[in-house]
């Protein structure tokens, strides 16, 4: 495990996409992609536990009563992004709060 | 039913006001959004506006731009008030734009039509779903039993 991964703040909030993305591809991605195409997953980066639900909301409700000190990242299964954004500027930063 | 009234922004985007607020109920704000159809989320708005609303920090995502390139995205968890309904919602962070966007999700959540014409932007009520058909066939037992012919001697 990469040592940015260790501890993804969400102060940092390209760290903890990249674990989740990453824990989500190495632990779960082909199983859901035949069980739960099209759903959502709330991956929680810090118990690399998966959350799943038919809408994105619904994942990260499941997620935040299960796991209520959990730092979630969702994914859409199959999909690339879980959201697409028409208006949006694609702005590489990395940081908010530093 | 309620219609929301909308309207075009300076440059022509179909808009309508509406409302944010976080975890406190004194801290609802109101702002212009644009409804964006192309956006399949709840609702996307600045960093910097969401602040001083107090959402609820709910994780990240990665969201699909119009190039076809991902970015991630914080999201939060914030209440938002559109016409006299309010619901809590899925709120995209955004850093690179000081748009706040409508997206198709949050139109579903709150059941609305978005009609546009050349002069007016409305947000109907969804008619509700039609009832489920009832059998086409009455049950057997109510159906009135055929008349006996008459017997021929």
């Amino acid at each position: 495990m990469a040592s940015a991964d260790k501890h993804p703040s969400l102060s940092d909030p390209r760290s903890v996409a990249d674990a989740g993305e990453r824990i989500y591809k190495e632990r779960y991605q082909e199983e859901f992609e035949r069980t739960h195409l099209g759903q959502f997953v709330a991956i929680d980066v810090l118990s690399e536990k998966p959350y799943v639900a038919e809408t994105p909301d619904e994942a990260l409700e499941k997620a935040r009563n299960i796991s209520p000190h959990g730092i979630f990242h969702l994914i859409k299964i199959g999909s690339t992004g879980a959201f697409q954004v028409s208006h949006s500027l694609n702005v590489r930063r990395d940081w908010v709060f530093r | 039913m309620s219609a929301v009234i909308g309207f075009f922004d300076k440059i022509g985007n179909p808009s309508v006001k509406i409302s944010v607020r976080g975890v406190f109920t004194d801290g609802k704000k109101e702002f212009e959004a644009i409804i964006d159809t192309g956006f399949t989320g709840f609702l996307q708005m600045p960093l910097v506006k969401a602040f001083p609303l107090g959402l609820v920090l709910a994780g990240t995502t990665s969201v699909t731009l119009a190039d076809g390139s991902s970015s991630p995205r914080l999201m939060a968890i914030g209440i938002v008030t559109i016409g006299t309904i309010e619901e809590s919602a899925l709120i995209i962070l955004d850093v690179g734009s000081d748009a706040i966007l409508i997206g198709m999700s949050l139109l579903r959540k709150f059941k609305k039509k978005l009609v546009v014409s050349s002069t007016d932007v409305l947000l109907e009520d969804e008619p509700p779903p039609p009832a489920p058909q009832q059998a086409a066939t009455q049950p057997v037992a109510d159906i009135p039993a055929a008349p006996e012919p008459p017997q021929a001697n």
